[in-house]
């Protein structure tokens, strides 16, 4: 199927999900900050 | 099959997602905590000397660091460790390096402070030091290397004090025990134990020696 895509929907797909990547690593710094120790 | 395919990539993702977050646990927030400390060596050699009296060791109540702030030089030969102190062990604070127990003024909240008289070292009372022991830089990382007779030292605006470790304990998370001053001229560093968990506490108890 994805041979038919062009270059750009690609890329598009692929920073698409970098975006959900790095969405998740944030929320997880966030979390973590509220949820360990200070001393952790 | 094209669900599946799009859950498969959002497991990915998300999977990265975690790695990024490690790394940056692991790694990145070491890299800040360094960047931390070379300011706060250069803002510490900056700070004027801090005068006392002749006799016992009394630090003016003037001296009071703004959170975040130098407030001494903490040297653990055994265990290779040379940082800078931040005044205040809030979340903050203890991202720029390990942290002294202030008193509740303005600035510091409960539970992160006490009612006693803030110590100083060489004072007559407890200092009390905590620090990460797994990310920013992990300070603590070997506290538990210590043993009795390792030499904590002290750099401060007033004269450099020496200690002499005599015991390390473990305690509960919610333990206050080592918030109770007393009248010995002592330092106590405290991280989280065992590493990598927040299971418990570890103490290292030093008394002062010169």
């Amino acid at each position: 199927m994805s041979e038919n895509r062009s270059k750009k929907a690609v890329i598009g797909e692929l920073l698409a999900w970098f975006g959900v990547a790095l969405a998740t690593a944030v929320i997880l710094v966030a979390l973590s900050e509220k949820l360990l120790p200070s001393s952790f | 099959m094209r669900y599946v395919r799009f859950f498969g990539k959002l497991l990915i993702s998300v999977g990265c997602g975690v790695l990024m977050f490690v790394a940056w646990t692991l790694w990145g927030t070491g890299i800040y905590t360094s960047q931390q400390q070379n300011q706060l060596q250069a803002q510490f050699a900056h700070d004027p000397p801090v005068v006392i009296e002749a006799g016992e060791v009394k630090v003016p109540d003037s001296f009071q660091p703004e959170p975040g702030h130098p407030a001494f030089k903490l040297r653990i030969p055994r265990i290779d460790f040379d940082q800078i102190v931040v005044e205040g062990v809030g979340i903050d604070d203890l991202h720029k390096g390990p942290g002294h127990y202030p008193s509740c003024r303005p600035g510091f909240d409960h539970p992160l402070c006490t009612e006693f008289d803030e110590m100083w070292p060489g004072e007559n009372g407890r200092v009390i030091v905590s620090g990460h022991r797994t990310t920013y830089g992990a300070p603590f990382y070997n506290l538990d290397k210590l043993k009795p007779g390792d030499k904590v030292i002290t750099e401060t605006k007033w004269g450099e004090f020496t200690y002499e470790v005599t015991q390390t304990d473990i305690v509960q998370p919610d333990s206050l025990a080592i918030a109770i001053q007393n009248d010995t001229a002592e330092i106590v560093l405290t991280t989280c134990n065992p590493r990598f968990s927040a299971a418990q506490r570890l103490i290292v108890y030093a008394k002062l020696v010169a």
